[in-house]
Parts: C-alpha cells; sequence; structure tokens
C-alpha cells in the first residue's frame, strides 16, 4: 500500500462526494476558459457606439481606439469572470476533502500510532486534491472547447466568440487547475496532519 | 557475578499532564519491562494504565521523569513516529482499522517506510493474516469482519514491521468473553512464538491473568509491580 494507493481508495470510498467536487470544478474550469473566448471589445463597442451615434460612422472611427485598449479590457474582464469560477471550484475541493478530513481524522492519528510521518499525511490530502483539480480542468477544458465551438456555429452569437489557441486554453486551464488545487488543499492538509497519534487511543 | 539482563523499558517518576499542569493521570509512576516478558497493567478505569501506555508508545512524551529503551533514552517528538514505525506494536482497543482499505492492505499500511519493497509487504501482510487465521478473508473490508476478526487483522497490523514492544490497549474491550478468550489466546501465542515484550493494559483480571507479570495501577501510579512468573 502506498500513500497514492491510499489517497485512490479515499476518493473511492467517498466517490459521491468527490464527483460533486469533480462537476463543480468542470464547470468552474469551463466558465473560465469560455469566457477567454468572449470578444468582449467588440460586443461592448457595438452597444456603446450604437447607443451614442449612428451606428457606421461611430463603428469605423471608434473600433481602432478601442481595439488599442481593447486586449488589456478582454483579459480584465475574462480575469473577472474567471477568478470566482476558480474560487467556486477550490471552494468545492476544500470542502470535500475538509469533510473527508474531518470524518477521517481518527484515521490519521491511527497512521500516525503507527508512525507515519506527517508529511506522509500532508501527501495524502494533496494527492487527492490534484486528482480532483487535474480530472476537472481536463473535462472542464474540454467541455469549454466545446462551449466555444458551439457558441461560434450560433448565428446570433458567433460574432462576438473568438477562436483562442490551443496553447492559450491549456495554459488557462493549468493555471486554473493549479490555483483551485492549491486553494482547496492547503487548510484541510493542515487539519490532517496536526492529527495527534495520542487520539487513537482515545475510545 | 549474576548481572540482570538490560530493561527493555526503564520508567522511573514518570508525570504526565495533557493540559499544562492541571490534570496530573501519571505521577511518579515507575516501571521496569525485561525484554520477552509479557505484563499487564491492570487498574480501574482513570487509574492511568492507558496514559502509561501513551508513554511507552512515545504517542506523547512524558512532563517529567526518565523513560528508556534498551537503555536508551525514548527520542524526541520530532523522532517519535521512526521509533514507532521499528519498535512498537500497537493493538487499540476499538481495533482501528482504515475503512477504505482491505484487511492485507491494512496490515500494508503499516509497512510504508520500512526500507522493504513493496512486493516484500504484500507477502508479509498474507503471511501475517494466515497466522492470525485471517488468510481467507485478506481481501474483505473491515465491515465485513466481525469484531474478533478485525481485531485479529489489528494484531497483525501491529506485528507487520517485528516491533520488540507489542502494546495493547484493552484488546478485548469490545469483545464478547469467547471472543475475548481466543484473542488473549492469540496474543499470548504470538508472544511465546516471537520473543517479543508484551504489555496489556486491561480492567480485566481475568485478560491480566494469561501474563506473566501483573502490575497494578491506581492513582496515576503503580502500587504493585508484581513478581515474574517462575
Amino acid at each position: 500500500m502506498t500513500v497514492f494507493g491510499l489517497a485512490v481508495r479515499n476518493l473511492q470510498f467517498h466517490h459521491w462526494r468527490y464527483l460533486l467536487a469533480l462537476v463543480i470544478v468542470c464547470l468552474a474550469v469551463c466558465v473560465g476558459v469560455a469566457s477567454m473566448a468572449i470578444d468582449w471589445h467588440g460586443h461592448a463597442v457595438c452597444h456603446a457606439c450604437l447607443a451614442a451615434a449612428p451606428a457606421g460612422e461611430v463603428m469605423t472611427d471608434a473600433i481602432g481606439s478601442h481595439l488599442h485598449v481593447g486586449f488589456g479590457h478582454s483579459w480584465a474582464l475574462s480575469t473577472l469572470i474567471a477568478l470566482p469560477a476558480t474560487l467556486l471550484g477550490a471552494a468545492a475541493i476544500l470542502i470535500a476533502l475538509l469533510l473527508s478530513v474531518l470524518e477521517h481524522a481518527e484515521d490519521f492519528s491511527v497512521l500516525r500510532a503507527l508512525g507515519w510521518r506527517r508529511r506522509r499525511i500532508v501527501q495524502i490530502v494533496a494527492i487527492e486534491a490534484a486528482c480532483l483539480a487535474i480530472a476537472g480542468s481536463l473535462l472542464g477544458l474540454l467541455l469549454g472547447r466545446a462551449a466555444i465551438a458551439m457558441l461560434q456555429g450560433d448565428p446570433a452569437l458567433g460574432a462576438t466568440v473568438m477562436s483562442p489557441s490551443a496553447s492559450a486554453l491549456l495554459l488557462h486551464g493549468v493555471i486554473m487547475a493549479a490555483a483551485i488545487g492549491l486553494i482547496g488543499s492547503v487548510y484541510p492538509a493542515l487539519r490532517a496532519c496536526t492529527a495527534h497519534p495520542a487520539q487513537s487511543l482515545e475510545t | 557475578m549474576h548481572r540482570p539482563p538490560q530493561a527493555l523499558i526503564d520508567a522511573q517518576g514518570l508525570d504526565f499532564s495533557p493540559d499544562g499542569g492541571r490534570t496530573l493521570p501519571l505521577r511518579g509512576c515507575g516501571l521496569r519491562v525485561d525484554p520477552g516478558e509479557s505484563v499487564a497493567l491492570v487498574g480501574p478505569s482513570g487509574s492511568g494504565k492507558s496514559i502509561l501506555l501513551r508513554l511507552l508508545a512515545a504517542l506523547d512524551p512524558p512532563s517529567a521523569g526518565q523513560l528508556r529503551f534498551d537503555g536508551r533514552p525514548y527520542p524526541p517528538p520530532a523522532a517519535a513516529a521512526d521509533f514507532r514505525r521499528h519498535e512498537i506494536g500497537l493493538v487499540f482497543e476499538a481495533y482501528r482499522l482504515l475503512p477504505m482499505l482491505t484487511a492485507a492492505e491494512n496490515v500494508e499500511v503499516a509497512m510504508l517506510d520500512n526500507g522493504q519493497p513493496r512486493h516484500e509487504h504484500r507477502k508479509r501482510a498474507r503471511l501475517l493474516l494466515e497466522e492470525v487465521g485471517l488468510g481467507h478473508r485478506a481481501g474483505h473490508l473491515p465491515a465485513e469482519l466481525s469484531g474478533a476478526e478485525r481485531q485479529r487483522v489489528g494484531i497483525a497490523r501491529a506485528l507487520a514491521n517485528r516491533p520488540r514492544l507489542l502494546l495493547a490497549d484493552e484488546p478485548t474491550g469490545h469483545l464478547d468473553s469467547l471472543d475475548a478468550r481466543r484473542i488473549m489466546r492469540l496474543l499470548t501465542d504470538v508472544h511465546a512464538v516471537s520473543g517479543m515484550t508484551l504489555i496489556v493494559a486491561t480492567h480485566d483480571a481475568q485478560v491480566g491473568s494469561q501474563m506473566q507479570r501483573i502490575v497494578r495501577m491506581s492513582d496515576g501510579r503503580v502500587i504493585d509491580a508484581g513478581r515474574a512468573a517462575a
């Protein structure tokens, strides 16, 4: 039995709880990735300009100036959506892991009593978090890519959806997965490794 | 000139306070246990036998006093995990098996970081389960085992790293009298075959009588260190 094996067994043991967390992470990454593809700048200009002046004139004059600052705007707006999505995914992992850690506090104290070092306990929680974050993010990337393709095919929305490169999507997914996994696992891991071995003798 | 053998456990003047001195469940407790001995710590609830077991298992350091293992001082808390893994086998009253692991995996889990390859862990876990009469239940989860079977797995797990000291805290506390007798027979057999030192904490005089020496405790002190059987 390895640390990895024990973490996987724990994931299987609480599979409904972890499946729910996985779905939330997947949806969070999907939203975060899809937000990258939306042409916030073009969309905003159309409405702002249409409201301000006759469309044709403003569109040709204004687009250039908007494009000048548009890239920063797009990233800011994407981040504005991706950040709460990341926090939601991290919260899902944190709650799932924390419930598991609290439920298995006695088991961690037994492992410590059997001679496991603290870092081994931390590794169990970290592996569980990594499995959830990586699997959820991969599924979220695929779902996000599918959502982008679907939006691009829509005649009404297609013009406002860009085609981000595969590497940009992957980078976005990796950053989200790392953030979700890290934020979601630090506190449960700390809680788990504070399990006192003497607790194992208490009835 | 005859020299007494080096004690495996030599405890002198042990105090232990888990809450910074407000309560003192162990007060000036002393105990000497020779290698290969089987000893029962007997006393009523609250007499300090489980607390003494905690210190002997290096789960907590004493607040005061001297505690030596085979002539050397017990390790500091930072090194206690390695010490426990190599030297101590623990049997718990409530079995304390991990519910998500099979019987064999529960035994294997104690062998992590013991320096042996994984296939050796698997082989030893199977062998130990055979020895405690549970070879046919190796693939079962704890929830599928009876109380006595779980305790047998617990004993196999305690023996996994060939410890020199086997500590059992009320090992029959959750069992009926028939299963309790069987578990005690298993522990005494293991002790006889392996030659390891066995200390059992119990409030049951019947259980205690199966050990070579009975140490009586009361109010956090050893009141009768008993006499070793001839």
